[in-house]
């Protein structure tokens, strides 16, 4: 891969993982819907 | 006697439930993530976030159990052994860091860290103009993801992008 690794992406990348995981818990204690949730792109995986 | 809670995937909600003695509702989220797909422009799949999260704000009395039902479900979660998985420690409470200690001490005393390999790094981001916010996070993979070394020069990456924010 070795290439220069776009600063501002990766700081997004970041932030993003934190508002997921926000939007999540909040989606969890009913205070979010989940059509909010797909409309921010995030998909709900059943790893186990 | 089992040392952690029956949990349940429930369809509806996309989580995996479970129910404490004192009748708490804990629900467990895996998402996708696709930060390593994103930095480095290649297709890294099996990337999870974790995310527990009690139903409702009550607070609950110490129950060992909790802890041993989410060590289960990681557990179980690494039998495959190309996931991977991101954890950031909450701050409700300014509790982050002792939530990241305590996952710490789950890792450093599972058997698993024989084959789980856990990078932390608590990082600062700007949550506002003037304010920043501390964020301890942990990515793991197991040893023998065929990623293994595309995953570690990546998250290397994005560590030093990070660090330089600091």
């Amino acid at each position: 891969m070795k290439k220069e690794v776009n600063k501002e992406l990766v700081l997004k990348s970041v932030a993003k993982i934190v508002t997921d995981k926000e939007a999540v818990r909040s989606y969890i204690k009913g205070k979010t819907s989940i059509e909010s949730l797909t409309t921010k792109g995030i998909k709900f995986a059943k790893p186990l | 006697m089992q040392s952690h809670y029956n949990y349940v995937f429930d369809e509806i909600t996309n989580t995996y439930n479970f129910v404490t003695k004192n009748e708490i509702l804990y629900r467990i989220a895996f998402i996708i993530d696709e930060t390593f797909s994103t930095i480095s422009g290649e297709e890294i799949s099996n990337v999870f976030q974790l995310i527990v999260e009690k139903s409702n704000d009550e607070i609950e009395p110490y129950d060992s159990k909790v802890s041993k039902t989410i060590e289960h479900i990681i557990e179980r979660f690494f039998q495959k052994i190309e996931n991977s998985l991101i954890y950031i420690c909450s701050d409700d409470n300014e509790k982050a860091e002792k939530r990241h200690e305590i996952f710490n001490r789950w890792y450093k005393k599972s058997k698993y860290k024989e084959v789980i390999i856990k990078i932390d790094n608590i990082i600062s981001i700007s949550i506002s103009e003037n304010e920043k916010q501390k964020l301890y996070t942990s990515f793991m993979f197991h040893k023998q993801n065929s990623n293994f070394e595309k995953l570690l020069e990546i998250y290397s990456q994005l560590e030093k992008v990070l660090n330089e924010e600091k």
